[in-house]
């Protein structure tokens, strides 16, 4: 007896996004990629991309709420307009929060792969293989060498709390135990050391408000490259080198016609030149002739030499001299044909 | 069992408790009649509070208090400070350190005290209250100043700095 089926009430359906997987995954990429040349990278890049690697790597959560961070310069308004979201009706900053700020000195660059080369020039940097639809070539992409930069940044954590202080210096602590990080800034990916780590909390003034500052100075050792001194240059002479290979050509024949029967024994020199074949013909005579007259068809003009040398009707012809016939065609598709009458003497 | 008491002769011959309590009564009388500048204090109860176990530190939502009670105080507000968090940069602006005077009658008669890290709210305008902590609670008030004629201290003088929100929200 068969066991009565149950209803299956966890169908595990799984939608399937026609635009998704690895297709669009590879649009992405391209159209993020459009070029094959670096990304360049100016200070502003490494300024946001330094932000968004205190946001990412160094979140600190209180209370359910991420402590706010904001990148701060000299212009009053400009602080302004990166803290009003995380402040109070007053409209000053709640605390706890993270500020960075940047040494504006940015110093010339001391990673160690930072070579100093002498003179700026582009170098090559990939050579890609190029088709504009008839010619196949490459190009060869250059780029200098990027400029070393190493920019200092000071965070700084405001908080009320101890508690709040060890999570931030625990996640400090934790990404430098390999003595440096790494940021990844428009595909380039830099280090950062943790120079030091200070305090300027204002605890110990009973009669004033007290918080905690904990400051962690940063130096990232990174470089600065200008799209603009890019250079796309053709790695190749594009030539065209083509063969063109003939077909077998016909041959102008030549043959000659003896009349065996009659005393004077005529003679007939027929010479054909099939169309295609070439307009000049030579071949050694193997008899004796006297050629009197011509009959040509679809010529418009013939030259006719013996060893070399032009003759006219009538001319003699000893055995083993060289007999040669050049013809200008009236129609070239069309078969052409000399016929030389003569005799044969007795 | 009853507190042992010790009792007060000094300049007997002119001044002795009875006028002591009088000008008291006449000096509350313009203080909290006249004046009637109140202020709220949060006395916090410091064992409903949870805080933590190593720093003893506790997030505004763990503060516990008592029932707030209405002081009527002499105060002095200092101007509002314009500030940096560091060097110039994270600009605020704060109120100024608030200093009051309160007789201690009314604290007693109350039945509430005023402790280091007690909360007191002062609203300056009809729309807007603003939050102190108690940084000198002036429990000791024996000084000349705080006496009248040397008799017997009558007044306390505590100070308080601004309370942050992250610290103190009691949403009164």
């Amino acid at each position: 007896m068969s066991l009565p089926k149950k209803f299956k009430k966890d169908l595990d359906i799984k939608m399937v996004d026609p635009q998704g997987g690895p297709k669009k995954y590879i649009d992405d990429y391209h159209d993020k990629n459009k070029t094959n040349l670096p990304r360049g990278v100016d200070h502003a890049d490494l300024d946001k991309g330094f932000i968004e690697w205190v946001n990412s790597e160094l979140e600190v959560v209180v209370e359910g709420e991420k402590v706010p961070v904001t990148f701060l310069t000299a212009q009053r308004w400009s602080e302004f307009t990166r803290t009003w979201q995380s402040s109070d009706k007053y409209k000053n900053i709640k605390i706890p929060f993270i500020s960075v700020v940047r040494k504006p000195d940015a110093q010339p660059g001391t990673n160690p792969a930072d070579f100093k080369i002498p003179v700026r020039k582009t170098f090559p940097y990939m050579t890609v293989p190029v088709w504009d639809g008839n010619k196949k070539g490459a190009d060869v992409y250059m780029i200098p060498q990027p400029v070393g930069v190493d920019m200092t940044y000071t965070i700084r954590f405001f908080t009320f709390k101890m508690n709040e202080l060890n999570k931030l210096n625990q996640k400090v602590l934790t990404t430098f135990a390999s003595a440096q990080a790494y940021v990844n800034i428009k595909g380039h990916y830099f280090p950062i050391y943790l120079e030091s780590i200070g305090d300027e909390s204002t605890i110990d003034d009973i009669e004033g408000k007290r918080y905690y500052v904990q400051t962690y100075e940063l130096k990232m050792s990174a470089y600065i490259l200008d799209e603009d001194e890019f250079e796309v240059k053709p790695a190749v002479e594009r030539a065209i080198m083509s063969y063109e290979v003939e077909g077998k050509r016909p041959k102008a024949v030549a043959k000659f016609i003896k009349d065996e029967t009659e005393n004077d024994k005529t003679i007939n020199c027929i010479v054909q030149f099939l169309p295609g074949s070439p307009t000049s013909l030579s071949f050694p005579s193997d008899t004796v002739a006297n050629f009197v007259s011509l009959e040509i068809h679809n010529i418009t003009a013939v030259t006719i030499r013996v060893n070399g040398n032009i003759v006219s009707l009538p001319f003699s012809l000893n055995e083993n001299d060289t007999l040669s016939i050049s013809i200008v065609r009236t129609d070239s598709t069309q078969l052409s044909e000399i016929i030389l009458r003569g005799t044969v003497p007795l | 069992m009853a507190k042992k008491r010790f009792p007060i002769n000094r300049m007997g011959k002119f001044y002795d408790e009875i006028d002591f309590g009088l000008e008291n009564e006449m000096a509350r009388e313009y203080l909290e009649g006249d004046l009637n500048i109140v202020v709220v204090l949060f006395q916090v109860d410091r064992k409903e509070t949870q805080s933590d176990d190593v720093y003893g530190e506790a997030s505004a939502h763990e503060i516990k208090f008592r029932a707030p009670k209405e002081l009527r105080i002499k105060l002095v507000l200092d101007a509002a400070e314009n500030k940096a968090y560091s060097e110039g940069m994270n600009r605020y602006m704060d109120y100024g350190q608030l200093t009051f005077h309160i007789f201690q009658e009314q604290l007693d008669e109350l039945n509430c005290d005023i402790n280091y890290g007690d909360y007191i709210g002062f609203s300056d305008r009809e729309d807007n209250i603003k939050y102190f902590t108690v940084t000198n609670d002036g429990k000791i008030y024996s000084d000349n100043a705080h006496t009248r004629v040397g008799y017997k201290g009558y007044y306390r003088t505590v100070t308080c700095v601004t309370a942050d929100a992250n610290e103190f929200l009691p949403n009164y």
